[in-house]
Parts: structure tokens; sequence; C-alpha cells
């Protein structure tokens, strides 16, 4: 079997410029020490996948990575539905499946058992949808990924447990502004402001 | 609600510059959704759960996108999780629009719960609100929301109420 920090170092080194969100307390620390602000933003519980898919809707021509996780695939299942009708060809989600609730001592996720996520996937309307088990397995499934205009749902076995990181001092406000300054810097656009400025022009004001 | 409310409601949509909509609508806003859905002006995203809607319509803002999620208030409990992480968390704003099912004039036994809870759940939330009951309070409504969006990094909710809904 493999780790989760294996995984995430070789996402990390063919990520490019690539848009990730990412949620989940062990792998987010080692996502940011592999790959460290900005172009990277925490999300919110369950939020992970359809925070994603809003992105990829609003920026199609930039690749946006999903790091999400078996825990926060199972609170939002209906989200795979949606990604399913509408397939946004830039959107990649990877599911590191640990089978557990880490952070909470390990209590069995849903895929300790018989649920199969890939399968949910597929059958959700997902056309790219498989589980890896292996590294080079993983690697194989990032890289036809990477080279395929089309949307990937991959699920990763990986062992149990949190790789020691060094400690993290950016919250997830900071890391907000720091993504979207970075979008704003790449893209040519202005999403954040004081205020008034933001819609002065188009607000007519009533 | 009446067509001609639903109307203004679109071109207030258009006005304010709203781009994505994500909906999971009642028969009071049913309207809306007929004229938001084969709207060449809106990418529309009609999603499974509110929860999921607010993910989609606060992942558009961060890439610059503005967007809507529009509601039966009953889903207002349902997105609650997503809308306070998001909210009190990390500062990513959502516009929100709903339907004041329960408020008075609402002969559905069941809209009771939706009523009694919506406005202590808002303001536990931290989301302030403004409820528009005739058609002239329509215009300029998501545009002051967005306004407000963009200075305090807050979601802001429209509620269609009683004198709009029926």
């Amino acid at each position: 079997m493999v780790t989760r920090y294996d995984c995430l170092k070789y996402l990390a080194g063919v990520a490019g410029d690539a848009l990730v969100l990412v949620w989940g307390g062990g792998e987010g620390s080692e996502w940011w020490h592999l790959r460290p602000s900005p172009p990277s933003v925490w999300t919110a519980l369950g939020c992970a996948t359809p925070m994603g898919f809003g992105l990829a809707l609003a920026l199609p021509h930039r690749r946006v990575v999903v790091l999400d996780s078996d825990g926060g695939i199972l609170l939002n299942l209906g989200a795979l539905c949606t990604l399913g009708n509408f397939r946004p060809p830039n959107l990649k989600v990877f599911v590191i499946d640990n089978e557990c609730y880490e952070s909470i001592g390990g209590m069995p996720t849903a895929t300790a058992g018989r649920t199969d996520l890939a399968a949910m996937a597929k059958a959700a309307g997902i056309e790219h949808a498989e589980t890896t088990r292996t590294l080079q397995e993983f690697k194989d499934a990032t890289n036809r990924a990477f080279a395929d205009n089309a949307l990937y749902f991959i699920v990763t076995k990986v062992e149990k447990g949190t790789k020691e990181v060094p400690t993290l001092y950016l919250d997830g406000i900071e890391r907000k502004y720091q993504f979207v300054r970075y979008i704003e810097e790449t893209e040519k656009i202005h999403i954040i402001s004081p205020g008034l400025q933001h819609v002065g022009k188009d607000y007519k004001g009533k | 609600m009446k067509e001609s409310a639903a109307k203004l409601l679109v071109k207030e949509m258009k006005t304010a510059g709203i781009r994505l909509v994500t909906c999971l609508p009642d028969g009071g806003l049913k309207q809306l959704y007929f004229l938001c859905q084969n709207d060449p002006d809106f990418e529309f995203v009609p999603v499974t759960n509110e929860g999921e809607g607010v993910a989609i319509a606060a992942g558009a803002w961060l890439g610059g996108k503005r967007s809507l999620m529009f509601m039966e208030n009953s889903g207002l409990r349902v997105a609650s999780e997503a809308l306070a992480r998001l909210n009190v968390g990390i500062d990513i704003p959502v516009l929100l629009l709903m339907s004041y099912r329960g408020s008075i004039g609402d002969g559905n036994w069941w809209a009771e719960t939706h009523g009694v809870v919506m406005e202590p759940m808002l303001k536990a939330l931290r989301i302030p609100y403004r409820i528009l009951e005739k058609e002239e309070d329509i215009e300029g409504s998501l545009q002051r929301a967005i306004r407000t969006m963009g200075a305090t990094k807050n979601h802001v909710a429209i509620i269609i109420g009683g004198g709009l809904l029926w």
C-alpha cells in the first residue's frame, strides 16, 4: 500500500500552475508543506469538490484540482451526480481514501466496508472514475487525467497515518487571500477589493 | 410568485452582473427557475442539496464569477454547515435568494417550520438579509447585496416575502 504523502508529493511535482482546493487536517498539512501557497486554497468540510466545480466553471481555461477525502465525499454524495451531468473537462478530483476518520481517532468510514466511491461516481455519470492502490497506479492515473481534457475522479487507497511536517503558520483566511490574489494576477482580473470600488462602475444606486 | 416579479428579479440579476446561478427551488420560486434555466446569460446549475449549491457558488466567487444560489428557506437549514464555514471561517461570500415560506399568508401547515426558523437562523449565521414584499423592492436589491458582500466578504440573503409569493 501507498502513503498519502507519497501520492501528494508526486501530485505536487506535476501540478504546475493548477488551482488546488484542499480539505482535511492531515491531508492539508502535508499538501501545504509539499506545495506552499499561493495556488492552493483551504475549503470547507464537504465543500471541496463542489467548490472545485464552481471554480472550474468560473475559469474554464484553467486546470482545477480538488484534493478531497473519503469522509469529505461521503458527506456530500449528491455532488457526484451534479458533476456527472456537467462533466467540466478542466476539473480533476482526487479522493485520498484512508478508509477512516483519522483525526477523530480512526473510526472507519463507509469505504472501509462495502462502499466503492469510484463505482458510485461512475454510476453518477463520471466516465473517468477509477481506484488506484499503488504509487505507480496513482502516477499513471494522474498523468492520464492531466493529459486528457476530461473530468477525472481518482480514488486512491492509502495507509492510515499523517507524516510529520513543520508547523503551519497561515490560516484559511490568509490562504484564501493569497489564492485569490494569485488568480487576479494571473488572470488580470479584480475579485477582492476594499468594497465600493469593486462594484462602483456597475452599481446604479437606489 | 407572479411572473412579473420573476421577470423583474431576472432583470435585477443581470444588472447586478450575476453569471452563474445554482438552485434548488420551491413552488414559490418556480417561475424564476423556468426563466433562468434556458437563459443564455446565465450558467445554470441545478443541484442535489443546498449545501452543494452554496459551495459551487463560493467556488465561482473565488474565480471572479458572480454567482447566486436560490432556494426555499428550508434549504437554509441544509446549507447551514457550508454557510457557516464559508462565512465565519474563511470569509468567502455567497449571495442567497430564498422564499419566505411560512410567513403570514402561507396556507401550508408544513411551512410553519420554515417560517419560524429562518430569521433566527440567518442571525445566528451572521447573514444580513432584506425581505422584499413588493415589486418595487426588487430593483437595486441584488446590486446593494453585492456591494455589501464586496465590502464585508459576508453572505447576504434576499428574501422573497409573502407579498411577492402569494
